[in-house]
């Protein structure tokens, strides 16, 4: 890394993709499909379901027939049988539309593990110069997983970047090129400014909202450290909209265990002030709270009908990924064939 | 409270800031933490915040009390006042009252004395002899004085014994008071609680915190000691240390007034000595119990700031004529103690003095005969008299002849000093005699005769006269002549002997440095003996001047000295007699051996009188009772004192002065005062300050005492208490630290 004060190259979008979607993982997820778990509104026909009956492979309902409908879709066996006109519906299916949702609040940057540690290709710096793998870094690598799937499964991707308000965005788009935009527009988002914004989920929600046009599977990638019940109301506003979601919550394995031995003072990365802790002290306390704040926000993700996955930065990210993949979309074919 | 160590208490109090330090230093150093979960912390800290709160100050209070505890412990804390007579056991009061020099010493009205008497009546009034209550009384002054041992029921008999005391001018025997009481038969120890009460001030005259103090009995135990509280500033006081003539015996003549150089040695302790002051000693010179003066003379001294000790010669003329036993007496300023302001000295007045020269064949000087053929006792004869010969030239020794065979007890009587150069011819009852002589006071020099090849006689002399010498049989030779030392200036020796040539002192070392020895006899001092060593000796360190005083260790010592002569004044032997030497040397045996042996005796208040020989009592010569003094008891008060045989003859004077050790008048801290008095066994409580009307007024000694608690026993139960709060705050650190919760107890 030049360390003469000279402007340092963008790197290219593929050699960051590299630092944030291991072989490995890929290689985990290769397999699996990302599909919506609720009904999804497509430009194009692909394989989800839509909200609009067309007259597809797929049946779904019979209706009588009216004057002026195509008497080709007109069900012969039924006339024969009850000598009446009906015409046969078959669902129709349509693409999906995944919008990566990315919280880079200022909360996200915090990280105990090393980067050439997560990272696992050999990196000991971040693309912005960081040595440690910070909780946008394993959310950007979800994002860029996701997206992969998506786009290799010919649906559209896209991503919104937030913290206290959306700061990017990548417009959904089904080209292999759209996943090199969104991994590489995650991989520099910290080379500006950090923001030490905290998150303001509603606003971003709103904002986020007003320019989806079609039902889309919403992924919100973030640490949650939120009050629940603005995650509450967004979410709430989400489902209006009849858009579905995947909260996967990314939180340092520090965060979770709490197991600092030395009094220290601790300040806050969202402008909280500098409080002088004794860790051992409070640990019961801390883990308590954050059980509570955990508890809560799952129970909300489901109280919405939406996944909830916790991810810890100090795990690979394939297994777990997989697995929930997995899981979701057996979920999804038990409730297809019940 | 206050404590034995209170350097120690002030620092342990001090570090009880070092948690609180080490607190905030652990706060500055840490570095700070970038956390992103903060509302888990502080909801954390929010809910647990007073709990937080209470453990830190509980933490912080533990070990601020775990210094605090420690430091106490190890200085040892005392109370004041203690819960000594408090309760209704019954109880025995041991009043160790100090009547002692510096007891006398007052500020205001009243004495020390008068306070530590108001303070023991306080006490003996809290007794109550009906619940079996018992007081003894012991009395400080050197040595100490049991009056009421063991304790009495008479409660009201030792009050009146208290009301009854007076300062005495003898120093403080705390550790013979304390050995009085280990002296006490367990028997004697009544039931109940022991309280031993030590009255005052502790001044380093009366509290000599170097002696090492006796245990206190086991029937005793526990004891508790009550003090009262040390004076903080003590008086000015000039003390006289000594009155040295050069001469206590003078030799007046018969025509000319004599002066006599006496040389007095001062000393002021207190708060004045930090500043210059002047100072007046008067001198003068009395017959016993009379007021007329023979002599007198005054010195003054200038005291610099700083200075604590003087030295102030001054020059008496003492008239012809004065002869006998005299008094001189030194006066210095009155001061808050004035008995130490005076001292007397016995000093003996005489026309001239008798020396018997025992020898066979008397030869007078100046007669037809050359120097060639003097005997010993010619050479002796010139020295002592160098006028011998000269009608009418003063005589102040006069040099008697004796034959060696017709000693007897008339002849001795009458002479102050004997020369006995024919020891050969001297018969067993002659030695008796010449023992006689010496023991009564007198002075004997013998020199052994230089004829004699083999010397037979020297066992009859030393077993007659008991002295720890072996003189040899034959005689050493040295055919080149032996150089002398000077003994006196090579070693310290015995006052009594180094006295004999302390005029002769500084011219000594030039005055032996042409004298040569050819022959010696030489004298040997019994192993294990403790005679002093020699005056002159040889270079190879053979003796050649001794002294002694006679009588073995089985036997009392006389008064008088031995001087023996290893070589006599014969050229066969040495060529002393004719060099510078022999004519001071012997004057300075003479004069100073006699005026040693004759002059009046001198002691300190306290000590018990020897008693001249045929001495049967001794009478005060001044003062209003001239009542004799029980014989073996110690004298306590200054005074000039006749020594009388049975007849009523009088055998010599003794002054007693006060003691110079008794008069410091500098404070001590109660704190060393109270360690130095529980070495004896006892717990220390301190009274508080007492006057004349009692403790702090009327009701505070009593106040004082009803409340309080265990003293400088006390530094167990704190430690222990330490302990118990040092595992508290283990326990409690083990807890707060809250450790027992394991990683990932989250999940």
């Amino acid at each position: 890394m030049p360390t003469d004060g000279t402007p340092r190259p963008a790197p290219a979008p593929e050699a960051e993709a590299s630092l944030y979607l291991h072989p490995q993982t890929l290689a985990r997820l290769g397999s699996f499909e990302l599909r919506a778990k609720m009904i999804v509104e497509g430009v194009m026909s692909g394989s989800h379901r839509s909200p609009y009956h067309g007259f597809s492979v797929e049946f779904a309902q019979h209706r009588p027939y009216v004057a002026g409908d195509d008497v080709r879709h007109l069900d012969w066996k039924v006339y024969a049988r009850s000598d009446k006109l009906h015409l046969k519906q078959y669902q129709q299916e349509t693409s999906l539309d995944l919008m990566i949702m990315v919280d880079a609040s200022g909360s996200m940057r915090y990280g105990s593990r090393t980067f050439e540690d997560a990272s696992g290709a050999g990196h000991t710096l971040s693309p912005d110069g960081r040595s440690n793998w910070s909780k946008f870094d394993h959310a950007t690598a979800i994002a860029a997983a996701l997206a992969y799937i998506t786009l290799h499964q010919g649906d559209r991707a896209g991503l919104t970047v937030f913290a206290d308000q959306i700061t990017a965005s990548i417009r959904r788009s089904s080209t292999m090129g759209t996943w090199r935009q969104i991994v590489g527009a995650l991989a520099m988002h910290y080379q500006g400014a950090p923001t030490d914004s905290p998150t303001d989920i509603g606003r971003v929600i709103d904002q986020m909202l007003a320019k989806l046009t079609n039902r889309c599977l919403i992924v919100l990638i973030s640490d949650l450290l939120m009050d629940p019940e603005d995650l509450r109301a967004a979410l709430a506003r989400v489902r209006h909209k009849r858009h579905d979601m995947i909260l996967f919550q990314v939180l340092d394995r520090a965060e979770m265990e709490f197991d600092f031995r030395d009094a220290a003072p601790f300040e806050g990365m969202e402008g909280e002030p500098r409080l002088r802790v004794d860790p051992r002290a409070i640990r019961a306390g801390y883990l308590g709270a954050l059980k509570s704040h955990l508890a809560a926000v799952e129970r909300i993700a489901r109280g919405f009908g939406f996944d909830y996955q916790l991810m810890s930065t100090h795990d690979w990210l394939g297994p777990p990924l997989a697995a929930f993949v997995a899981r979701r979309n057996a979920m999804m074919r038990r409730a297809k064939s019940g | 409270m206050i404590f034995l160590h209170p350097i120690l208490a002030a620092v342990g109090a001090a570090c009880v800031a070092v948690p609180i330090l080490i607190h905030l230093l652990m706060r500055r150093r840490r570095r700070p933490v970038v956390w992103a979960a903060m509302r888990f912390i502080l909801e954390a800290v929010r809910q647990q915040r007073r709990r937080l709160r209470l453990e830190q100050f509980l933490l912080l209070a533990a070990r601020c009390l775990l210094v605090l505890l420690v430091a106490a412990a190890i200085a040892r804390p005392i109370l004041s006042g203690g819960s000594a007579l408090s309760g209704r056991s019954a109880i025995t009061l041991y009043l160790l009252i100090d009547d002692s020099l510096t007891s006398s010493a007052r500020e205001g009205p009243a004495s020390a004395l008068d306070r530590h008497k108001a303070a023991a009546a306080d006490l003996l009034k809290q007794l109550d002899p009906a619940a079996g209550d018992r007081a003894g009384l012991v009395l400080l002054s050197a040595p100490a004085q049991p009056l009421v041992l063991p304790a009495s029921a008479g409660v009201g008999a030792v009050a009146g014994l208290v009301r009854d005391l007076e300062p005495t001018d003898a120093a403080a025997d705390l550790p013979g008071a304390i050995a009085a009481l280990a002296g006490l038969r367990s028997d004697a120890a009544p039931p109940g609680r022991t309280v031993v009460a030590v009255l005052s001030d502790f001044l380093t005259g009366s509290a000599d915190i170097e002696r090492p103090l006796g245990q206190l009995p086991a029937s005793l135990r526990p004891t508790t000691i009550l003090i009262t509280d040390a004076a903080r500033m003590g008086p000015d006081n000039v003390t006289i240390t000594g009155v040295e003539p050069l001469r206590p015996v003078v030799v007046t003549g018969a025509d000319a007034a004599t002066q006599a150089p006496v040389r007095v040695s001062l000393r002021r302790t207190g708060p004045g000595v930090g500043v210059a002051a002047p100072g007046l000693v008067t001198l003068r010179i009395t017959a016993p119990g009379q007021a007329a003066v023979r002599a007198a003379g005054q010195g003054q001294v200038r005291w610099a700031a700083g200075q604590s000790t003087a030295e102030v010669p001054v020059d008496l003329s003492v008239p012809a004529g004065a002869t006998g036993s005299l008094v001189l007496t030194a006066t210095a300023d009155n001061d808050a103690i004035a008995s130490d302001n005076t001292f007397r000295r016995a000093v003996e007045a005489r026309g001239s003095l008798r020396v018997a020269l025992i020898a066979s064949r008397p030869l007078r000087a100046g007669a037809s005969t050359g120097i060639q053929k003097f005997e010993p006792a010619d050479w002796f004869r010139v020295a002592l008299d160098p006028a011998t010969g000269s009608p009418g030239a003063p005589h102040e020794i006069e040099v008697i002849d004796l034959d060696p065979a017709s000693i007897d007890a008339p002849r001795v009587s009458g002479i102050d000093a004997a020369i006995v150069l024919r020891p050969d011819a001297v018969t067993e009852p002659g030695w008796r005699h010449l023992r006689t002589l010496v023991d009564e006071g007198g002075l004997l020099v013998v020199a052994p005769p230089p004829d004699l090849t083999v010397h037979l006689w020297a066992d009859a002399m030393t077993a007659a006269l008991g002295l720890e010498w072996t003189i040899a049989r034959e005689a050493r030779t040295y055919p080149e002549g032996a150089p002398l030392r000077d003994e006196t200036q090579r070693q310290a020796v015995l006052p009594s002997s180094r006295d004999l040539l302390r005029v002769l002192a500084p011219e000594l070392p030039e005055l032996v440095k042409p004298v040569r020895v050819f022959r010696v006899l030489p004298v040997q001092q019994t192993a294990g003996g403790n005679a002093p060593p020699p005056l002159l000796a040889l270079a190879d360190g053979t003796p050649l001047l001794l002294a002694a005083s006679p009588g073995s260790t089985a036997e009392a010592a006389g008064r008088g000295i031995v001087v023996f002569l290893a070589a006599p004044p014969s050229f066969d032997w040495t060529d002393l007699q004719a060099r510078p030497l022999m004519l001071p040397l012997m004057q300075e045996v003479i004069r100073m051996g006699v005026a040693r042996a004759r002059a009046g005796s001198t002691m300190i208040a306290g000590a018990v009188p020897s008693l001249p020989p045929r001495a049967t009592e001794l009478r005060p010569v001044e003062g209003e009772s001239r009542a004799p003094l029980a014989r073996g008891g110690p004298i306590r008060r200054s005074g000039v004192f006749e020594a009388l045989d049975d007849r009523g003859g009088a055998r010599g004077l003794l002054t007693v002065n006060a003691d110079p050790a008794a008069g410091r008048t500098d404070p001590q801290p109660v704190s060393a005062i109270a360690t130095w008095l529980a070495s004896c066994g006892g717990t220390v409580h301190v009274l508080g300050t007492t006057t004349a009307e009692g403790a702090e007024g009327s009701g505070a000694l009593r106040q004082s005492i009803d409340h309080g608690g265990q003293g400088s026993g006390w530094s167990l139960g704190l430690l222990i208490a330490a302990l118990g709060v040092a595992l508290a705050e283990l326990a409690m650190a083990r807890w707060f630290s809250h450790a027992r919760v394991e990683p990932g107890e989250s999940r």
